[in-house]
């Protein structure tokens, strides 16, 4: 194996646990609630106990995770060659070969937006799943509640588990009279086929969202999870996503494998993991991480702020260096309104620091006519006071110089057609937005709000490759 | 093999070396994990569009000559790649492209992803059409969507691809995606010949297919859509369980994405404003046909064009339409003999005064590039003398009576507002609106009350300084009359200040209202009430000062003597 392949194997397997594509290495201080969820899975599956809870936490908490991870452990617990719960196809062959000693129906609220396609895909996934009692095709479900319903209340205690994984489980409680929910939760209760119904969601208030004869039913289980609280927690979940594993550069301990092969291959894992070491050590990237962490406590930040560096790993530079995080950092952190606005041209600057102005003198929604009047005082005191020609002159235009400065070209009075066009490309990009919902009457008296803040039109302004100093000044100016 | 799709990209973009890389650096090997969801943002025409298109197209085959897939992959392997490349063409597409616009509704987004990624993908002309115009301008793209829909077409026809499918809905669309993804084809088991140490890793399946991309253009339009299909959409790949990436390309940042209850974040790809060098590079290849000895001369115009314009244009089709549209006027003394190519500071004067004017008529596209060009041309054939000071009007003046007459081309070819004709007193009935709905209602008594015949005018005009006087002095608000708008006012107070300012009387009292009705129906007046309310209706008027203006010196009514707080 050259160093490419293992380059190439470690940013696959890196960049899969950054997509959360696959399992982070170890759970990191959610060890207490895994332990609960997966002992209610395995009662479920061991003791053909019906139950039901909820997961609350914010959003990369690691909610799925726990879900997807204790599955994972019950499949290889439960004997069948489990690679990815999502993977039915996989399964398929040696369905008939492998009996299984649970099912497993995903549902998720984004997905499933109603009842009637919720039970759908649970008639889908349980047909799937090769369930010979279920049916013989697909097509032998009505895709109707009762017949669900018969077939869940007919079972007996000894018949397979089936765990049922809500994901965003509030967008379920919004479906019309809960009936899903209620149903679902009230076969767990009544104990007549063991199932598990796991809600996830990221609503702290879900269960308030439960109708009276619903909540009713619920087990009134919930486990929290919460982003890592300690700064050391955060650092060694991101640290175990970029630290390679044996398996992910299959590396085995077979006698398949070639002696230098293993040899490179543990080498270069050796460095690699060295680098990554010595990366977290690093002044500048801990305060990129530390950052992050002040701010908001999500992997996924950081997990974002590492697609960029890994996927520049190659055969020329196989490790990762701090000096590519500092870059990517900075690249997710800039406020993209302002890049945005630093490609304005100078006619739509100049509105929007009229517009600063208006806002300033507590104008709150404005519509173009006053915008334009406002940028017109400006031009015309700015042609009283004579400085138009010099700072033209003394900002120099280049190769063009002539014309731009005898005529004043380079900042000049626009007719109002051109400065609406720019008006409305300012909305057209929404850093304006119409302050009512009605659009009668013509275009340059519809009120608008800005959606700046007056800061950052001043940060644009400072920022702006070419503005000319009149026109900062006046930004700068107040009232 | 000398050139790689890196390199091809990298020459056919100036300027977006370093977005490419990054988009490549995500892509990775065919069969490697992407981020879930990438969104490509900046302003227009930066090329965002253009680049991933042709990014795409040239990794993954469907366009590009070009050779393999992994550039940076094993190189001994190039021969099958490109026979690879060659199979891939009849192979389903393994790129869907989008433009919202034209999807508009989830469903359409969907059953259009469905047939891209269920049929190979566009042929090799659109391919290359990408790469040869990396700036389509808008125009152009819609010729291209109309040469690709009926490529499309055609391609239903001959090659018969798979049919149209249904997919109402988001969770149609997730199992339509794990089916597209897990369709083997022919590609994968040649992968599978050649990888014997494909990767495997941590839980992934082992049989891990190619990924997919979704493309979507113009993603704004996807807010209109249904609230969650974003979420969806930047989680496919967890939902399908998937190698599918999403590409939102629009030009408004994140932050106007989230939805209320949050969801997963894309990677964002800022695309930047292009340098000067950069922008004379991508200008410096529109260079009219037949005009190749005339290079420098072109280079020479399009830098001039960049300076004198770039400070108010960021726009590089703008931009493009200018040179395009001036460069055969600045041309055109070389040919006539007048002024040798070398007299740079002579052809500057010449096309000074074009300058001027294309600045003030700036994005305003009043006639297309074509009609343009047809004028200039039969100006050009034509006797130049007997046009040239036809003038433009404004203070271009001084500069335009030295120019040709050309220049006429630029200024709109009817001047609506100048040539709108309406009866005598439809006029007045219009003048009255407008002042109906600027003045305020507290002071008609002083302009329009017919005092006694004999000191009328006297008192008239006192009243009106007093009232300009006012008018300056709250100035400096921004909520004059003139500034907010017209405002609704009751056509009985419209219809006393019209018999007021017109002299004469008018016995029709019916056809007065007819005039009314109609100009309701040219919606110069809005009617604010509802129409099934008869009496006390209210209007509103919908004319811009400029219009009225020369309404008013048509019937040589002087408006400014009557407007309160107007400049």
């Amino acid at each position: 194996m050259s160093v490419e392949d293992l380059v190439s194997l470690a940013k696959t397997a890196i960049s899969a646990r950054l997509a959360e594509r696959s399992l982070p290495v170890a759970l990191v201080g959610l060890e207490e609630q895994y332990k609960k969820v997966l002992g209610l899975m395995r009662r479920t599956i061991e003791t053909g106990e019906s139950n039901s809870c909820l997961i609350l936490g914010p959003r990369g908490t690691g909610k799925t995770m726990l879900v997807r991870q204790a599955l994972k452990d019950l499949e290889r617990q439960f004997g069948i060659s489990y690679q990815d719960e999502y993977d039915e196809e996989e399964d398929d062959m040696d369905v008939d070969v492998v009996r299984k000693d649970f099912m497993v129906v995903h549902l998720n609220g984004l997905v499933q937006t109603d009842d009637r396609m919720a039970l759908k895909e649970i008639m889908r996934q349980l047909s799937r799943e090769g369930e010979s009692e279920l049916g013989e095709s697909n097509t032998s479900f009505s895709d109707s509640l009762p017949s669900l319903l018969t077939f869940l209340k007919a079972g007996t205690k000894a018949q397979y588990p089936i765990i049922f994984i809500l994901d965003e489980f509030d967008l379920f409680a919004q479906h019309t009279k809960q009936s899903l929910l209620y149903n679902l939760f009230d076969v767990a209760q009544s104990a007549e086929w063991p199932i598990a119904v796991i809600g996830v969601t990221c609503r702290m208030d879900a269960l308030e969202l439960l109708e009276k004869r619903v909540k009713s039913r619920f087990s009134h289980r919930h486990y929290y999870t919460f982003p890592p609280g300690d700064y050391h927690d955060y650092i060694d979940i991101c640290k175990n996503t970029l630290l390679l594993t044996p398996a992910d550069l299959e590396i085995q301990t077979d006698v398949m494998m070639v002696g230098t092969d293993h040899r490179t291959a543990v080498a270069f894992m050796k460095e690699f993991n060295e680098r990554i070491k010595t990366l977290f050590e690093d002044g500048g990237f801990s305060k990129v991480v530390q950052r992050i962490f002040d701010l908001m406590k999500d992997v996924r930040a950081f997990y974002r702020l590492c697609f960029g560096p890994v996927a520049e790993l190659s055969k020329e530079s196989p490790y990762l260096r701090a000096s590519q995080f500092y870059e990517s950092g900075l690249q997710q952190r800039v406020d993209n309104k302002t890049e945005l606005l630093k490609g304005t041209s100078l006619l739509e600057l100049s509105l929007l620091i009229a517009i600063k102005h208006l806002v300033e003198r507590e104008v709150i929604s404005f519509n173009f006519e006053m915008v334009y009047d406002e940028y017109k005082d400006f031009m015309d005191m700015a042609v009283v006071r004579g400085t138009m020609a010099s700072s033209a002159s003394s900002l120099g235009m280049g190769s063009g110089g002539s014309i731009a400065s005898s005529d004043g070209v380079s900042l000049r009075l626009y007719k109002k057609a051109v400065a609406l066009k720019a008006f409305e490309h300012l909305v057209e990009a929404e850093l304006l937005r119409p302050a009512d919902s009605y659009s009668k009457g013509p275009k340059e008296y519809r009120m608008m709000r800005v959606m700046l803040d007056a800061s950052q039109i001043s940060d644009v302004v400072l920022k702006h490759r070419d503005c000319p100093t009149i026109v900062a000044r006046w930004a700068a100016r107040r009232g | 093999m000398a050139t790689s799709p890196r390199q091809l990209l990298h020459e056919a973009f100036p300027g977006r070396a370093k977005q490419i890389d990054q988009i490549l650096g995500f892509m990775g090997k065919p069969w490697a994990s992407t981020p879930p969801s990438l969104l490509i943002n900046g302003n227009s025409s930066l090329g965002k569009t253009a680049v991933v298109k042709a990014t795409l197209s040239a990794v993954l085959g469907g366009g590009s000559s070009s050779s393999s897939s992994s550039s940076d992959s094993i190189s001994s392997q190039i021969r099958s790649e490109q026979h690879l490349q060659d199979r891939r063409r009849r192979l389903p597409s393994r790129y869907a492209f989008l433009d919202c616009v034209e999807c508009h509704t989830p469903r359409l987004i969907f059953e259009h992803a469905i047939y891209q990624f269920r049929n190979p993908p566009p042929s090799q002309d659109k391919g290359s059409k990408a790469f040869s115009s990396t700036h389509t301008t808008t125009t152009g793209t819609s010729d291209n969507k109309a040469a690709a829909t009926v490529s499309r077409k055609r391609k239903r026809v001959a090659t018969s691809p798979l049919d149209w499918n249904k997919c109402e809905n988001v969770n149609e669309f997730v199992e339509w995606c794990r089916k597209i993804c897990d369709t083997k084809d022919e590609l994968d088991e040649v992968h599978e010949t050649h990888d014997n140490h494909r990767p495997v890793s941590g839980s992934i399946s082992k049989h891990q297919n190619e990924t997919r991309y979704l493309v979507l253009d113009r993603a704004e339009r996807l807010r209109d859509t249904a609230p969650t299909l974003i979420p969806v959409l930047m989680r496919l790949q967890e939902l399908t369980g998937r190698n599918i990436c999403v590409i939102l390309i629009t030009t408004i940042v994140w932050e106007k994405f989230r939805s209320k209850t949050g969801g997963y974040e894309p990677i964002v790809l800022n695309f930047p404003q292009y340098t000067k060098s950069e922008t004379v590079a991508i200008l410096g290849r529109d260079l009219p046909e037949g005009e190749e000895e005339n290079m420098d001369l072109y280079m020479r115009f399009v830098d001039l064009v960049y300076d004198v314009f770039q400070r108010n244009c960021k726009d590089l089709n703008e931009i493009r339409h200018l040179v395009a549209l001036l460069f055969p006027l600045y041309i055109k003394p070389v040919k006539e003999g007048k002024i040798q190519k070398h007299e740079g500071l002579k052809l500057h004067r010449h096309i000074q005064a074009y300058f001027v004017e294309a600045m003030d008529k700036l994005y305003l596209r009043e006639i297309s590039s074509t009609e343009w060009s047809d004028r200039t041309l039969s100006v050009a054939s034509g006797s130049l003398s007997g046009v040239s000071g036809s003038t433009i009007g404004g203070g271009a003046g001084g500069h335009v009576s030295g120019a040709p007459g050309g220049d006429r081309a630029l200024t709109t070819a009817l001047d609506v507002q100048n040539v709108f004709d309406l009866p005598y007193y439809t006029k007045f009935i219009l003048i009255a609106s407008f002042l109906a709905s600027y003045n305020p209602p507290r002071l008609d008594m002083r302009y329009f009350a017919k005092v006694s015949s004999t000191g009328s005018k006297m008192t008239k005009r006192s009243k009106v300084a007093a009232a300009k006087k006012h008018g300056h002095d709250s100035m400096g608000s921004k909520l004059r009359q003139q500034l907010l708008g017209p405002k609704p006012f009751p056509i009985e107070r419209m219809l006393a200040i019209f018999y007021s300012i017109l002299d004469e009387e008018v016995e029709e009292n019916v056809n007065v209202h007819t005039q009314i009705a109609s100009l309701v129906s040219l919606r110069m007046l809005q009617r604010v009430t509802p129409m099934d309310k008869l009496d006390s209706i209210k209007c509103k008027c919908n004319v811009s000062y400029e219009m009225i203006k020369t309404l008013a010196k048509s019937t040589r009514f002087e408006i400014d003597k009557y407007l309160y707080d107007f400049s």
